[in-house]
């Protein structure tokens, strides 16, 4: 048996069906185009992070303390990079492997043209371990595993500027730690593009850690050791440990540290989701409001007679508020359901998300998460309730006669 | 005025004054009506279209406030009370019933007759509840519609519902503004009979509002009113 009031307006929502559907559409669209977008950006930057901790970063990153502060890659604040070291980083509990890469400047020579370029020295096997998505950087070529020692995986914008194509033969010249220059020719072997990230317009480039370890005379050294976890996840949670276990001079950081980038660029999508979001419900919003006015102004009689009978006037605003509430609350529950659908239905097949110049599309798993569906609905409810509250302000202040009069 | 005619009178009115302001004009509804109305009467106020007949009931129903004068229901002053206390009023001890039967459309007949006793602040028990609203129902003629909703029914069985709704709460007074004006002559001959047997039955006052002198014979008391004064007062029946 349903209380006297929700029984008036759930019948109410009922008896002007054309209108109730359209208000009730506008709800729908806007809680399924939520949920939708909601699920598609939370599968879109698991993606990113995931490409970004296993393509780039790692969960876990060590340095010589100040080495990220400093502007430039500096040679100077080098930390350990032998068997010993590393066996002390993966002996803290959480940490699955760990691998160490050097970051230097040089110039990139060939065919009588050089070029400026970063480079980033990485140990082919370990470097795998710890960053698996390496192995889909190769955007054309092959990977350093598969090749030569003096092997270097060039991006499009360095090759393009160098004038060489795959197989052939350039040089890169640097100094090393002490200013003393140095050169070493490399075979192009690969092109750089990392799925999920930007294909950068950078001039980058990659080579074995023994190859850059022997070009900047720094044998059993690097410049960054990345860590991978067993779960990433964990990464705010180990880095106080990998800290105490590793000493004062040495600076851990994780992830979020050092691709602030990422954050930066989740939340401006979250922003602009939000935005959309908002405008769609405004829109169904102001729906609800125009219907209960509609509602409030057809039934002043109704009104009227309720008061005459003896209803109060918060029982006449509980009325509408409700009423409203179902429209908001009906169309919700529908949007939540198809958008619901959509993300489960993709976060199970997976979406493949083609993206300009790269040559495979991003495969997105879509997710959503109950207490998500849970606030939009009571969003949506409240959002209505809250659209119709000057409507219902003005049923509930009516006065008895004139209410009783209007034809 | 003795004692006993003051505990006797339901309601007293002294010197009712409504105007409306019309713009900048000032349209005097009511003129200083006196009345008093006494338990268990059956008055019926007479009057031409426009005589303020309407204005009169709903001042006594406290759907509207007189512009100056005092109206004191049961003996309490009524002018003052704020909008909840006056639903409060209404919603125990006045019926009304309109000329234009005002049900609720998305009630059937069982959910409109209980619908005031379900908005109280302490609603009775439902069972017991229903058990009132389908016997005063069968008594008042609606046995076979219980289920229907207002616009299946009939004008003459939409003013049963009415006066069911009005009477389901035991009020005092129960208040009707040309009850018949939307009805043949006969249904009307009917809801008027049958306001008059729950007159009769349930001791409740009646207080009905007409133009039409035909009705006036089962009066027993006539009020006429005319440009919003009373112009003559004709106690059939002494309180
Ligand atoms: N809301 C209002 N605004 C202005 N004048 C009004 C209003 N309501 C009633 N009047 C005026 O007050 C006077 C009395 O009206 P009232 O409705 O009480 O008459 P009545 O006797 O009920 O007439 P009828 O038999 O036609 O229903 C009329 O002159 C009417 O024009
Ligand atoms: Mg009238």
């Amino acid at each position: 048996m349903l209380p006297p009031l929700f029984r008036i307006a759930f019948r109410n929502v009922l008896r002007n069906r054309r209108r109730s559907l359209i208000t009730f559409s506008a709800v729908f669209l806007a809680l399924g185009i939520m949920v939708s977008i909601r699920g598609f950006l939370n599968g879109l930057q698991a993606t990113i992070r995931e490409s970004v901790v296993l393509g780039q970063t790692g969960a876990l990153q060590v340095h010589r303390k100040g080495f990220l502060k400093s502007v430039n890659a500096s040679l100077d604040q080098v930390i350990p990079s032998d068997e010993a070291f590393l066996r002390k980083i993966t002996a803290v509990s959480g940490v699955k492997a760990a691998t160490a890469r050097i970051m230097f400047g040089g110039m990139a020579n060939a065919n009588d043209t050089s070029a400026a370029a970063m480079f980033t020295a990485i140990d082919p096997v370990q470097e795998l371990i710890v960053c698996p998505r390496r192995n889909e950087m190769i955007y054309r070529g092959k990977n350093l595993k598969e090749s030569s020692p003096i092997a270097a995986i060039l991006s499009p914008e360095l090759a393009s500027s160098l004038g060489i194509k795959l197989g052939q033969r350039a040089t890169i010249l640097t100094s090393d730690r002490d200013g003393v220059m140095n050169a070493l020719d490399f075979d192009f072997t690969g092109q750089y593009g990392q799925p999920g990230l930007p294909l950068p317009d950078k001039k980058l480039g990659f080579v074995p850690l023994a190859f850059a370890q022997q070009l900047l005379r720094m044998e059993g050294k690097a410049t960054e050791i990345a860590i991978a976890l067993h779960r990433f996840e964990d990464a705010e949670r180990i880095k106080p440990i990998l800290q105490e276990a590793l000493g004062p001079e040495y600076e851990v950081a994780t992830w979020h540290d050092v691709a602030a980038y990422i954050d930066d660029a989740i939340a401006t999508q979250n922003f602009i989701l939000n935005l959309i979001a908002g405008v769609f419900l405004f829109v169904a919003l102001l729906g609800i409001a125009n219907t209960m006015l509609m509602s409030v102004l057809e039934r002043t009689r109704e009104i009227g007679t309720m008061m005459s009978v003896g209803v109060r006037r918060r029982q006449i605003l509980t009325l509408f508020l409700l009423e409203a509430s179902l429209l908001g609350l009906a169309g919700g529950i529908l949007g939540a359901l198809v958008g619901g659908s959509f993300v489960l239905y993709y976060g199970h097949s997976g979406m493949l998300l083609p993206i300009p110049e790269m040559p495979v599309p991003l495969h997105i798993f879509p997710t959503i998460s109950a207490s998500y569906i849970l606030f939009i609905l009571s969003l949506a409810a409240g959002g209505a309730a809250l659209a119709a509250l000057w409507p219902s302000i003005r049923a509930s202040r009516m006065r008895p006669v004139e209410a009783l009069s209007s034809v | 005025m003795s004692q006993t005619e003051r505990s006797a009178a339901l309601i007293t009115l002294r010197n009712i004054v409504k105007q409306y302001h019309l713009g900048k004009t000032i349209v005097p509804a009511l003129q200083g009506v006196d009345l008093q109305v006494a338990r268990g009467e059956f008055t019926v106020v007479m009057g031409p279209s426009g005589s303020g007949k309407s204005t009169l009931l709903n001042i006594i129903g406290c759907l509207d406030s007189p512009t100056s004068g005092t109206y004191h229901f049961d003996g309490q002053e009524v002018s003052n009370r704020d909008f909840d206390k006056l639903a409060e009023l209404r919603n125990r001890k006045i019926g009304i019933i309109f000329q234009s039967f005002n049900l609720i459309p998305v009630l059937n007949v069982i959910e409109n007759v209980e619908f005031p006793c379900l908005m109280r602040k302490d609603p009775e028990p439902l069972g017991s509840l229903r058990e009132r609203v389908v016997k005063l129902c069968e008594d008042v003629g609606l046995g076979p519609y219980l289920k229907h909703r207002p616009d299946e029914l009939s004008g003459g069985q939409r003013q049963r519902v009415a006066i069911a709704r009005a009477l389901i709460t035991h009020p005092e007074l129960v208040l009707a503004d040309e009850p018949t004006a939307n009805l043949d002559s006969k249904t009307s001959e009917q809801i008027i009979a049958l306001m008059q047997r729950l007159n009769e039955q349930m001791g409740v006052t009646f207080i009905f509002s007409t133009h039409d002198p035909r009705v006036m014979q089962h009066a027993k008391r006539v009020v006429h009113i005319a440009d919003g004064k009373i112009v003559e007062r004709n106690p059939l029946v002494a309180a």
